[in-house]
């Protein structure tokens, strides 16, 4: 009886199936098929006799970050920083988007958004040479700027508490003009009759932005925030390693999961210790999305991922 | 009709990248052309060879961390060229950034690709190509067909480069032991400007520092970056350090090379009294505040924002293209003790276990020792285009050539030998001075751990867990920023959490071991 | 009536185009740096640090690029990558975020499983580089540059959003005139995607642009290289060849190590920057407009 409906259900939509056929070819093939490598994390990874035939040794490999007692400080940091990133980021992103869409001289707009994409493309190496220029100590310009205003400079780089702060407006410099572009191409997707609608009945530019378009970009942002949940125990290091680096005065702050184990395994590179950190990391992101999905399907009809 | 024919594109496509996907599963993955050769074999070098029998083509193939230098391929003809009845190789030498040369060359050694020859070392893991057979030791194949190798070797240098009483790798370095760690480049210039004589001590180095930060505005007296282990490690000469980088315990060595206490690093005295020292230049001020934020201290040195970093002469030039007249100086805070070394070189050219022709790779590799001018033509290039031999051991441009447009062969990859490297004849006499220093045995003190070999397999966990805090709790305070009051007593704490000792009595255990054995 | 609804307006437009003007000054600065600095001569910036308006300019680090014979080549490869990559990827992309947009079937959910499960756990490098080196063959080949990476799950979800935007009866009206799923992907969808399609191709197209891992992994055979590969070479072997001891004399305070740093990147932003505006026509209002009375 089951096979029944699995095949009538396939022939009575079997192009879309076929559609989809590729896609999943593709993902079998390159994501499943290598994905027992995943067993490494529970071996005793050694280069000569390759993934099969290394010994088994259960959760050792876990122990390092476990029994270090630091475990929770660095996941909490982790988990906050993105949830951080998440709520501002997303918030600028919309914010921007919707202010783009409001602008009407062509020119103005193309040239702000081509702009605004450009910090995508910086590299945060390049980004920290900027913040130092900025934040260091004597010759920083922001301290500068304070003295000659009869202020103390401050020690910014041995003050952990500013930090979140500061990776977050950097984060959200970086990533505004990149989630513009997603959140515009959605906005201008939206029925002009519905907006039409809202100014016969009399609704101001802000009303319309309030009912209609923010509305409207629910099942966009929804979808976007469960992707990121997904990470969220994934540390940014290109950022925080590349910003922070080894300055231990601001680790209490901003130390993530990611960061600590580079700087665990940095020197001895064990495949199996750090593939078993990343499969807890995965682990946990992926029951933090059933989660948050579940959510999603309750409140709102649209943007859950499955 | 525009969405049909994309459609169309659309199918095509799949199409082709179904079938070309296919076809390339079909395909043998092709390495080594065995293309057989109609020249007869006539080698002078290969004495060993009874047989005159037509040898197949056969490739070297190596990789190497780098960028391939600018006429590499000439280069290589050449080279290839001049073997060509004898060995007839066809070398293939890929270069990979350093930045990534790690995690390519363990996952192709794991992959099990073809890969004769590469670059290895104990800080990146040579001991775990060592352990698990991955790579093969050299001494029957040089002794057999690497003669002239082993002769161009100072006695010295093959001897404390062995691991586990083998060659496992061919050790590369142009001199036969590094320059003493008690050294510290300043500015000689300005040492002289406030009438002090050349400094001696840690004191008159304080004395320099305070004078820097007294007379001269707009600059630091030190900074370096944080992320390196202090290059102010211990007040003592001469040390060993077990362990990796972000892990280990400092061994003092006596003045006659043999091993002092073995000791945690916070109850070693040498580093307590470094750490204070550091401390108090903290607070004086002669410290960058911002020192563990610094990425890059040698910059700041040679643009003249830094009155000390741990440069070498070769980059004297760019600081006094900054500030002119600047002058780049050693200071040498341990001028009576002479340094201890195990002579021990920091890179291996290792041979893969897998190797199809050891013999002929050997073969060749003897081939750069036989004569000067095959170790001058990988390492300079073609002679006359890419360099000129200047006499006696040395070489310079060749004129109207520019030097950032020519042939730089990273020589310490894969050939590097103190008897037959060459020094520029723009050296600096300071640099020719540190040269001609670290070649000469008799200026070095025989350390006792010559030839030792630690194994870091067992404490693997340990060396993690500490490594992930050691910034917190050694590194703060080696940048002067934490008061060793406190910090030493945190240090303690935290790092014994994290199974320091363990690593404390492992390098005991070994050490003794070793000791032992001799 | 009139007067309070212009001031008003004025206000609000002022203060959006003021933000992001503000928004705008900040992002073109740092890159204004980066300019400047591939264009500074490398002693200033030794002295100096990067400046806004450089005391001396110099081509030095666009020069020691462009020397490299290899740069032409690898331009080619880049685009012939990027472009042929993106296509490749729109088309596996979009007819697979069509299928999981379609609401109510059956399994359409857990195929939607399937594929984020993979944004999260992977099998690592080793396994993968052993699946496409000895099994598929696909090393220095310039397949290896492009199927490895042809579906992103991110840009798939993503377009699945963008395509469950369109009304549903337009549909409806397509499947009662007899049409089947794939036309109505190619001549309904498809065309009325346009700013979809051209955010998730730009995405597309600047990974394949940017990427260079795929190349450090399986090229080994020279004029496979791409662009980023090269310059990543580039920009690690300057910085080696400032710390070598075969010392150039008299030209070593010149070795644009700094420089290069910034003009890498420009190249690499460079041809984006000044594409990126021309492709904007393509995001402007879809043809949903009107489509649908009543």
């Amino acid at each position: 009886m089951k096979r029944d409906t699995f095949l009538s259900e396939v022939s009575r939509h079997k192009f879309i199936y076929l559609l989809a056929l590729p896609g999943i070819v593709f993902f079998l093939v390159f994501s499943y098929l290598p994905m027992f490598g995943i067993v490494i994390a529970f071996k005793d990874f050694q280069m000569g006799k390759g993934i099969l035939g290394s010994p088994w040794n259960g959760f050792k490999n876990f122990e390092f970050f476990f029994s270090s007692g630091d475990a929770w400080k660095v996941t909490r940091n982790t988990i906050f920083l993105n949830s951080m990133f998440i709520v501002f980021i997303t918030f600028f992103q919309v914010f921007f988007a919707i202010l783009l869409n409001e602008v009407r001289n062509s020119l103005f707009k193309r040239i702000t958004q081509s702009i605004m994409f450009l910090p995508y493309f910086m590299s945060w190496i390049i980004v920290s040479v900027i913040v130092m220029g900025f934040l260091g100590s004597d010759t920083g310009a922001v301290n500068k700027a304070l003295n000659s205003l009869g202020h103390e400079g401050i020690a910014w780089f041995s003050s952990p508490k500013l930090w979140p702060a500061i990776l977050v407006v950097l984060n959200a410099w970086k990533w505004s003009g990149y989630g513009v572009i997603i959140f515009l191409a959605t906005i201008v997707g939206f029925d002009i009759s519905f907006y039409e609608a809202a100014i016969i009945d009399g609704a101001g530019k802000l009303q319309q932005i309030f009912h209609i378009t923010l509305p409207l970009l629910k099942p966009t942002i929804i979808i976007l925030t469960i992707l990121a949940v997904g990470k969220i125990f994934y540390g940014d290091v290109g950022l925080i390693y590349g910003i922070i680096g080894d300055n231990a005065m601001l680790f209490s702050t901003t130390d993530v999961i990611d960061t600590y184990v580079l700087r665990a395994l940095r020197t001895s590179a064990d495949l199996g210790m750090s593939t078993a950190i990343g499969l807890w990391q995965s682990v946990m992101g992926f029951i933090l999305v059933l989660i948050s999905n579940k959510l999603a399907n309750k409140y709102e009809n649209e943007g859950a991922l499955f | 009709m525009k969405r049909y024919f994309l459609k169309i594109i659309a199918v095509c496509m799949i199409l082709t990248m179904t079938v070309s996907m296919m076809a390339a599963c079909g395909k043998k993955g092709g390495e080594n052309n065995q293309v057989s050769s109609t020249t007869e074999v006539g080698t002078a070098a290969a004495a060993a060879e009874t047989t005159a029998q037509p040898l197949k083509e056969y490739k070297i193939t190596a990789l190497f961390p780098g960028d391939t230098p600018l006429d590499f391929d000439k280069v290589i003809a050449q080279a290839e060229k001049q073997v060509k009845d004898s060995l007839n190789v066809k070398l293939d030498f890929q270069f990979i950034p350093w930045a990534d040369y790690g995690n390519k060359v363990m996952v192709k050694m794991t992959a099990g690709d073809d890969l004769d020859l590469h670059l290895n070392a104990p800080w990146l893991h040579m001991n775990q190509m060592i352990s698990n057979k991955m790579i093969q030791p050299w001494d029957d194949l040089l002794a057999k067909n690497g003669t002239e190798v082993l002769k161009a070797f100072p006695e010295q240098m093959i001897k404390s480069n062995k691991f586990n009483g083998e060659i496992w790798g061919i050790p590369l370095g142009n001199v036969i032991a590094a320059a003493k760690t008690s050294l510290y480049a300043i500015r000689g210039d300005l040492r002289e400007k406030y009438g002090m004589s050349p400094i001696q001590s840690f004191d008159q180095l304080e004395q320099y520092f305070l004078k820097v930060k007294e007379n001269e505005q707009g600059m630091v007296p030190a900074t370096w970056n944080a992320s390196q282990f202090s290059l102010f490690l211990t007040t003592d000469a001469n040390f060993y350090q077990f362990g990796q980088n972000n892990a280990n315990v400092l061994i003092p060595f006596n003045a006659d090379g043999s091993v002092g206490e073995i000791k945690p690093i916070y109850e070693y005295q040498g580093f307590i009294n470094m750490v204070t020292m550091l401390h108090k230049w903290y607070k004086q001020g002669i410290i960058d505040k911002d020192v563990m934020a610094q990425k890059d201290g040698k910059g700041a040195y040679l643009s003249g924002k830094a009155a000390y970093s741990n440069v070498d002469f070769v980059e004297e030039i760019k600081l006094q293209g900054a500030v002119p007249g600047a002058k780049m100086e050693k200071a040498d805070v341990h001028p009576d003790v002479k340094p201890v070394s195990d002579f021990k070189m920091w890179n291996f050219l290792c041979l893969n276990a897998k190797c199809k022709d050891t013999e002929r790779v050997t073969h060749w590799y003897n081939w750069i020792f036989e004569d000067q001018s095959h170790y001058d033509l990988l390492q300079y290039g073609i002679k006359d285009k890419h360099w000129v031999d200047t006499g006696a051991g040395t070489y310079d441009l060749p004129a109207g050539v520019d030097a950032t447009n020519n042939y730089t062969f990273p020589g310490y990859v894969l050939l590097w030998n103190p008897n037959f490297d060459r020094i520029s004849a723009q050296s600096t006499q300071a640099m020719k001075d540190e040269n001609a220093f670290c070649k000469d045995s008799a200026n070095y003190t025989q350390s006792a751990l010559t030839g030792f070999t630690p194994d870091y397999e067992p404490i693997k966990n340990e060396i993690a867990k500490v490594g992930a805090i050691w910034a917190e709790t050694i590194l703060v305070m080696a940048a002067g920023v934490v008061d060793p009051e406190q910090g030493l007593a945190i240090a303690k704490r935290k790092l014994e959490a994290a199974g320091y000792l363990k690593i404390v009595e492992e390098a005991q255990k070994q050490v003794s071991a070793f000791a032992a054995a001799k | 009536m009139t007067i309070k609804k212009n001031s008003a307006e004025k206000v609000y437009y002022t203060v959006i185009y003021g933000v992001i003007t503000l928004f705008s000054i900040l992002c073109l600065t740092p890159f204004w740096l980066m300019v400047t600095g591939s264009l500074t001569k490398e002693s200033s910036i030794l002295k100096n640090g990067y400046q806004f308006f450089p005391d001396q300019w110099s081509l030095a680090a666009y020069n020691m690029i462009f020397h490299s014979q290899r740069i032409l080549k690898s331009y080619l490869v880049t685009v012939e990558v990027t472009v042929l990559g993106t296509v490749i990827s729109m088309l596996l992309t979009c007819m697979l975020a069509y299928a999981l947009s379609v609401r109510g079937l059956k399994y359409t959910k857990y195929i939607s499983m399937f594929v984020f499960f993979t944004m999260l756990f992977s099998g690592g490098m080793v396994p993968w580089y052993i699946l496409i080196t000895r099994y598929l063959h696909l090393q220095n080949t310039i397949l290896a540059l492009m199927l490895p990476y042809a579906v992103s799950p991110f840009w798939m979800f993503l377009m699945r959003n963008y395509f469950r935007g369109i009304p549903d009866s337009i549909m409806e009206s397509a499947r009662i005139d007899g049409a089947n799923d794939v036309f109505i992907l190619f001549r309904i969808m498809l065309p009325l995607s346009l700013p979809s399609i051209a955010t998730i191709g730009l995405f597309y197209g600047l990974m394949y642009w940017n990427d260079w891992y795929l190349s450090l992994m399986f090229i080994e055979k020279e004029g496979l290289f791409p662009l980023q590969f090269l310059l990543r070479s580039l920009v690690s072997n300057l910085m080696n060849v400032a710390a070598s001891l075969n010392p150039k004399m008299s030209v070593m305070q010149e070795i644009p190590a700094y420089s290069v740093r910034m003009s890498t990147a420009i190249i690499t932003i460079g041809p984006i920057i000044l594409l990126y505006p021309f492709v904007q026509r393509y995001f402007v209002k879809g043809l949903t407009v009107g489509s649908i009375k009543g």
